[in-house]
């Protein structure tokens, strides 16, 4: 494969990618360099694989394969590098109103709920991403969907009762 | 004892099946007691509203204009920097020069 096959492979998953990036540090700036760093980190990790990956063009599933792969690949090195940033950021980020209880989440769960909800990512895809086994996955999916359910019922029962 | 357990069993599998966690051999057996149970129906459009505004919760912020042209600029830029450059053929190179006319005569 070469970079005139590449670039656009991966310009058609920019938009996911910074989807991911903002949900997990809640400002576009951020969210930009997270992609662009997390592509320069995966471009250095997987150079050689890629080179040698042999690009069918007129192979459809190939093409879809490869784009899941990158994707995927990607979408993993935003995490890890979110992981880090985060608590550089602390109070810094500016919070959503709309989405506080989102961001009331910590970040691991902020991740598996979106890429589950938003990205529709299989439980085994998310296994792939965060190393974890199908239960664990799972496991943190039902919390993190419990707790943003719960912190908004109790808001809107709040919200009632002073009415 | 059994018989609740079963319920129960029954309701995740009703929200597992809403949200997408369920496995593939379910779904059949799954949709087939949502369609015969009233109680299951119910259960299930409540989960259904309660993934809706699940939904809502959710950020889902699309990338701007500029923000989409700044990043596949940089995206170009950091492929051409780490990406190796091609190899070009000798051979190659010197037969797509022989394809071509060296000097074309306009008449």
């Amino acid at each position: 494969m070469n970079k005139v096959q590449l670039i656009p492979l991966i310009d058609s998953l920019l938009p996911k990618v910074y989807g991911f990036a903002f949900s997990l540090l809640g400002d576009e700036l951020q969210a930009e360099q997270a992609v662009i760093d997390a592509y320069t980190v995966f471009l250095m990790k997987e150079k050689d694989f890629l080179v040698k990956e042999e690009m069918d063009s007129d192979n459809n599933r190939h093409r879809q394969g490869l784009k899941k792969y990158l994707l995927r690949e990607i979408t993993r090195e935003v995490y890890e590098l979110s992981l880090k940033r985060i608590s550089q950021l602390g109070g810094k980020r500016k919070s959503l109103l709309e989405f506080e209880s989102f961001y009331s989440l910590n970040l691991n769960k902020r991740a598996l709920l979106y890429l589950k909800e938003i990205g529709l990512y299989t439980v085994s895809d998310l296994q792939e991403i965060f190393s974890l086994e199908r239960h664990q996955v799972i496991e943190t999916y039902y919390n993190a969907r419990f707790e943003i359910l719960n912190d908004n019922t109790n808001y809107t029962q709040e919200t009632q009762q002073w009415k | 004892m059994e018989v609740v357990s079963q319920s129960t069993q029954m309701h995740s599998l009703v929200g597992a099946y809403v949200n997408g966690t369920i496995k593939a051999k379910d779904i059949p057996m799954i949709e087939g007691k949502i369609g015969a149970d009233e109680g299951l129906k119910d259960l299930y459009i409540q989960k259904v509203q309660e993934q809706e505004f699940l939904m809502e919760l959710i950020p889902d912020i699309s990338v701007s204009r500029n923000s989409l042209l700044n990043l596949k600029q940089e995206i170009s830029q950091i492929t051409s920097e780490v990406f190796p450059k091609e190899k070009k053929s000798f051979f190659k190179e010197i037969s797509k020069f022989l394809n071509k006319p060296v000097v074309t005569i306009k008449y």
